[in-house]
């Protein structure tokens, strides 16, 4: 009896969510691919989170270029899929670390209706990340040290939060502005007794979608 | 032809034998590198310099910049707050003043103090010397109406405002409280009791009798060029400003030529002209936990092999700094650190000083 009724209303929610779609974009166009290009500040926190409030850091920009790819399992409800070579590090303006990243960012994430001009997003999610190089530079003597054997190859970035907005620039063209924080508190320092997380915020990334036909 | 190419091989492979390093040396240089590199690499603090006594050897391994302006490079010249091994300083100065027959350290520190600056006691139980330099006095951390941009620029009258409206937190001699306060106290007792500067108490009896010439108290007379800019996150930091109430808790700059040479003395006491007070300092006072003692001012105890250790760190809003020695394997190490720290610096030196003893 149980199992019939969960059968029953598994069916009306899916009845419901196919009424909600009818007419939408959504209803025809399930998948939403993305070019995406970010303007990021990472930096590192050693040993403690609560140095990242209490110490002031250097705003030391970097980018990150990916394609991404939303599911809309339901009208408003998303799951997206990123692939971003994404520049990171840490340090000072002269005196500083790059760390590079080939991330591969799982998210879930509820935007407003598509249909409006201006649509709301927010997501969170984890990021894999695999470490392509780490270099250290020192620009008062030009110096440039290979230290990828100081980082972890493999590291995960969790949470990542971000929100935005998204309007119709074309017909099936859109063009988002969002801005995302993320934490690798699983320390990207390869060494026992040194804890570093790698922090991104702020983030500001804007990209341009389309959904697929 | 075979004699030939056999005769080439064995000149080659007493050529290749012939460069090779030595392993274990090689191995020490290459992981104290790596441990004092990464700071820098993790972007933690722009410079660190660490200097090492081993087998009777000293080496120094220097990394990232004494100034994020000006770029220059760190050496073993340049100069740092050592912060809190000031404390140790003090302590052998007092151990002087003991075996001068000044004082002794059941003594009690009121008769040392002005009449109008006196500490508390509790259960009637008053504030010894040896209370006060092994952070059993009871007294706070540090006064609770210091001002947060000059916390050190304290004047005598505060402090005995402090003193006479404050309750000691704990019985005197039963539990280690780490105080700069009371270091700074018995800095100041004896500075009273010789009417003379604590500046010049150190100059006269330590630093110029172990040449450490490159050693100061006042930000007045360290040098204009070669001096490490500390560093609070990436916002510049001036040299603290610390009156006599606190001077002996944490007011010396000092650099890594001086440093080893204060490092020298402490490892080797039978060679020292301070000998028998610097032995006096690192004798065990009370007992924090197990292997784990105080001495004068020093932390002293044993290492998993019960072999004897001594040590004590630093830390000031721009630098930070480690000073520890083995004194049965006769090895020991300083880092200076030109940045603010969140204890990093002990864990920096508990690796060292584990690469050293399994060197």
């Amino acid at each position: 009896m149980k199992r019939k009724i969960s059968i029953s209303f598994i069916l009306l929610f899916l009845t419901l969510i196919t009424f909600a779609q009818e007419n939408s974009i959504i209803a025809k166009n399930h998948w939403e691919v993305s070019l995406e290009y970010s303007i990021q500040r990472p930096f590192y926190s050693v040993t403690s989170p609560i140095d990242i409030v209490a110490i002031p850091r250097e705003s030391r920009y970097r980018n990150r270029f990916g394609v991404g790819c939303r599911y809309y399992v339901f009208e408003k409800w998303f799951l997206e899929y990123n692939l971003a070579y994404s520049q990171e590090g840490g340090g000072y303006k002269k005196l500083f670390t790059n760390t590079n990243y080939l991330k591969n960012g799982i998210n879930v994430g509820f935007s407003t209706d598509q249909n409006r001009r201006l649509v709301f997003n927010l997501f969170t999610g984890f990021d894999l990340n695999f470490l392509l190089n780490s270099k250290f530079k020192n620009q008062f003597t030009g110096e440039i040290e290979i230290v990828t054997n100081y980082h972890k190859n493999f590291t995960i970035s969790f949470p990542v939060l971000g929100m935005g907005l998204k309007t119709k620039i074309h017909k099936n063209i859109f063009l988002s502005a969002q801005t995302c924080f993320s934490m690798t508190n699983y320390r990207v320092s390869n060494e026992n007794n040194t804890n570093v997380s790698q922090v991104i915020f702020p983030a500001f990334q804007i990209s341009l979608s389309k959904f697929i036909k | 032809m075979k004699t030939k190419i056999i005769f080439l091989i064995s000149i080659l492979s007493l050529l290749l034998c012939a460069c090779e390093k030595d392993p274990a040396e090689y191995s020490l240089d290459r992981e104290i590198e790596r441990v004092a590199k990464k700071y820098i690499i993790y972007g933690r603090s722009p410079g660190i310099i660490v200097g090492i006594i081993n087998n009777g050897e000293t080496k120094i391994y220097s990394y990232g910049v004494a100034n994020l302006e000006t770029g220059d490079l760190i050496n073993e010249y340049t100069i740092f707050e050592i912060g809190s091994i000031t404390k140790t300083f003090t302590s052998i100065l007092s151990a002087q003043f003991v075996l001068e027959g000044k004082f002794t350290l059941e003594d009690t520190v009121n008769n040392f103090l002005p009449s109008n600056m006196q500490l508390p006691s509790k259960n009637s139980i008053p504030i010894r010397w040896v209370h006060l330099l092994n952070h059993t006095s009871g007294l706070e951390r540090e006064p609770d109406d210091l001002n947060p941009d000059e916390p050190f620029d304290y004047s005598a009258s505060q402090m005995s405002a402090y003193l006479s409206r404050k309750d000691l937190l704990t019985v005197p001699g039963s539990e280690h409280l780490y105080s700069n306060a009371g270091m700074g106290l018995a800095g100041y007792a004896l500075t009273n009791m010789s009417d003379s500067s604590y500046s010049s108490l150190l100059k006269n009896r330590i630093f110029t009798k172990l040449n450490m010439v490159n050693t100061f108290c006042s930000n007045n007379e360290k040098p204009t060029t070669n001096t490490a800019q500390g560093f609070y996150g990436n916002s510049p930091v001036d040299y603290l400003i610390m009156t006599d109430v606190f001077a002996g808790a944490g007011v010396i700059k000092s650099n890594m030529h001086d440093m080893l040479i204060y490092l020298n003395n402490c490892l080797n006491p039978e060679t020292s002209v301070l000998m028998d007070a610097i032995n006096l300092s690192l004798t065990p006072t009370f007992d924090i936990e197990e292997k784990q003692s105080i001495g004068l001012g020093w932390f002293v105890g044993l290492n998993d092999k019960d072999q004897n250790v001594a040590f004590h760190n630093g830390g000031t809003k721009g630098f930070a700094s480690f000073i520890e020695f083995n004194r049965d394997k006769k090895t020991g190490f300083v880092v200076l650190i030109n940045s603010y720290c969140l204890g990093e610096q002990d864990l920096i030196g508990e690796e060292i000083m584990r690469l050293l003893e399994e060197d």
